[in-house]
């Protein structure tokens, strides 16, 4: 399974995505090869979009 | 001004780049590799095609790379399809990680990333990640195209004696 992949099983769940310069935290909208969305926490209707070989790592907390 | 290449191009370019035939041209046996891919390269550059792609060699395998190259057209083509090739040679080049994490599933390590150091047990090894659990019980996926160093984890009462 690759790494895009491992994270999609994510989908509808809030996440930390970690980047070398930043923290996104939210609900996982949708991961692919590509690109890593996620609905930011507290901002309505505010998606980012992340590079997904830019992610350093995704942490679930319990 | 600088270029600009719809998603839909950079993809059939990648898929282009990143096919069998040429893969195994340029990650294939034998001393045909590095050749392949320093002619490649060297086609790429700056410099002009058909200086790049004289007849150096009769090696077939160089020749087919340099003929591609030289199809690429400009130099930002070129320089693109360079970089696919980059990518695709970078992600092999995570596979070393791959293979000490699945060495150390159950034990706890140190993954360094260019973010910051993680700590867990390694409860899961795919291409080019591991899912760690951390002492609280978070899980964490780590990317190894971003990461830098990886160690196990020497427990604290071990290290003081």
């Amino acid at each position: 399974m690759s790494f895009s992949k491992k994270i999609a099983a994510y989908v509808g769940q809030s996440i930390q995505v970690e980047t070398a310069v930043e923290t996104f935290t939210g609900e996982l909208v949708s991961a692919d090869d590509t690109f890593t969305v996620i609905k930011r926490d507290g901002a309505e209707d505010t998606r980012v979009t992340i590079l997904t070989d830019a992610i350093s790592y995704v942490r679930k907390s319990l | 001004m600088a270029a600009q290449f719809k998603l839909e191009d950079l993809t059939g370019l990648i898929e282009k780049v990143a096919r069998p035939g040429l893969l195994s041209q340029l990650l294939g046996k034998d001393n045909v590799v590095p050749k392949s891919i320093a002619d490649f390269l060297k086609t790429g550059s700056d410099q002009p095609a058909q200086t790049a792609s004289e007849p150096a060699s009769a090696d077939s395998a160089s020749g087919t790379s340099s003929a591609k190259a030289s199809s690429a057209g400009t130099p930002s083509a070129r320089s693109n399809v360079i970089g696919g090739i980059l990518g695709v040679l970078g992600r092999i080049s995570v596979v070393p990680f791959v293979e000490l994490a699945r060495e150390n599933i159950g034990n706890n390590v140190l993954i360094t990333t260019n973010r910051e150091i993680v700590e867990g047990i390694v409860t899961e090894v795919g291409s080019g990640y591991a899912a760690l659990t951390e002492e609280g019980g978070a899980s964490v996926i780590v990317n190894f195209r971003n990461t830098l160093a990886f160690q196990p984890s020497i427990p604290a009462e071990v290290e003081a004696e």
